[in-house]
């Protein structure tokens, strides 16, 4: 009981959250100003709304409307990362992400199928649960405050997780076993060749052995190991993983799951060390 | 106590219950077990005389895995209607028009099915399913 009460109670440094909600939305900022697409992408052509467009009878707006959401967008996650008004600024930046990235997805979308492209997911997940968040009050970088708790921590770290988990889950509950034989990432490989002309999975289409090794790998990350990212001892060690994978997903797959997804959920952990280098990079200063 | 649990339902819950609905879940790509020997991937290739354009597709600006998906489902739910309306479609494009302004003489398209032949080294097969001819 004692060691609920001490989960619930403990405190970190809110300069840390601070950091972290900065460099998130800096992460999303520039993801989203990288990629001007989003905004026209969905006037080209084909456009199928989303479920969840079509439940809540969300219809397409016109582009110039877009652009006024991609700009609100942006403004709103630029206040938030500077903390003004953030429990407003986190509930805008949700509403208008979703929004925004939802009318870009469906232009994606395949008109007979549900499936949407879930890329986008942890982005909008993040700033859901912030809304959430006691510590979401914080509006300016303080190094001595202490509001946010290590639970709050623990939650933003083991949604970052759902991605990995659910990954794996689907995987296992749809193929078993057979997932991990070696043939069926043999088998996406050569289709990825086939279609895009991908040469750099040939360096593994012919050994069987190497893709049941990287076949079990994937699975132990996705399923097991991603939950070492909740451990301070071993975060970064799987963040190099998680790294290393999703630069095998970009070069096997040519799916790019590094600026939508990882380097977003990287500023999590990269808050605390950024926050003591900065620490100690003002105590070293002349003026201090 | 309550934010955590809750949070931590919402956003597990959707995982076991399978919901496909952005931005819920929806991690069903690649889920499936596959093998090599059903890998079939469906394009459009050109021919002309001795000339092979296995690039046909991307040379018309048309996205070949969007191709594939479509010809897929409906060659293999026997939609063939579809299947001939959705080709079709392509090769009225204006893409396709300036392609065949450029190359004088006959010009065959081919729709091909892609299987594997042989894993190791990897070797593939190519069967053309249909034919179209044009500049004849």
């Amino acid at each position: 009981m004692n060691s609920i009460n001490r989960f619930f109670t403990n405190k970190l440094s809110s300069g840390q959250f601070f950091v972290f909600r900065f460099l998130f939305c800096i992460a999303v900022l520039l993801y989203l100003l990288f990629n001007w697409f989003y905004v026209t992408g969905p006037y080209g052509g084909n456009y199928n709304p989303i479920p969840l467009f079509e439940l809540f009878k969300i219809e397409q707006w016109s582009l110039g409307v877009n652009k006024i959401l991609y700009i609100l967008l942006l403004g709103s996650l630029s206040f938030l990362a500077f903390g003004k008004l953030p429990r407003i600024f986190t509930a805008l930046s949700t509403v208008l992400f979703f929004l925004f990235m939802g009318n870009y997805l469906g232009s994606m979308k395949s008109p007979n199928s549900n499936y949407v492209w879930h890329s986008h997911n942890m982005i909008l997940y993040i700033l859901l649960a912030l809304n959430f968040l006691p510590v979401n009050k914080v509006k300016t970088l303080s190094f001595q405050s202490k509001e946010f708790y290590l639970w709050e921590l623990i939650l933003l770290k083991l949604i970052v997780c759902t991605g990995y988990f659910g990954s794996a889950y689907i995987k296992l509950k749809t193929s078993g076993l057979d997932w991990m034989d070696g043939y069926t990432l043999q088998a996406y490989f050569i289709q990825k060749h086939i279609l895009t002309g991908n040469t750099f999975v040939l360096n593994f289409v012919d050994n069987l052995n190497l893709l049941i090794v990287i076949s079990w790998f994937t699975i132990l990350l996705e399923l097991i190991f991603c939950f070492g990212l909740l451990i301070r001892k071993t975060e970064f060690y799987v963040l190099g993983m998680l790294f290393g994978f999703h630069l095998m997903i970009l070069l096997t797959l040519e799916i790019n799951f590094i600026n939508s997804h990882f380097l977003p959920i990287s500023t999590l952990f990269l808050a605390r060390p950024i926050l003591g280098g900065l620490k100690r990079f003002l105590k070293q200063s002349p003026s201090s | 106590m309550l934010v955590f649990i809750s949070l931590l339902t919402v956003f597990y819950t959707p995982i076991f219950l399978e919901i496909e609905s952005w931005p819920f879940t929806d991690w069903r790509v690649f889920n499936y077990s596959y093998h090599p020997d059903r890998v079939y991937v469906f394009s459009l290739e050109a021919e002309s005389g001795d000339n092979k354009d296995e690039k046909f597709l991307e040379n018309i600006n048309f996205d070949p895995v969007t191709f594939n998906r479509f010809t897929y489902k409906a060659y293999y739910t026997k939609n063939y209607d579809q299947l001939e309306e959705y080709i079709s479609g392509v090769l009225k494009g204006e893409e396709f028009e300036q392609y065949l302004k450029k190359r004088q003489g006959r010009l065959d398209v081919n729709f091909v099915m892609i299987s594997v032949e042989n894993t190791s080294p990897l070797k593939l097969k190519r069967s053309i399913i249909k034919q179209y001819e044009f500049n004849k």
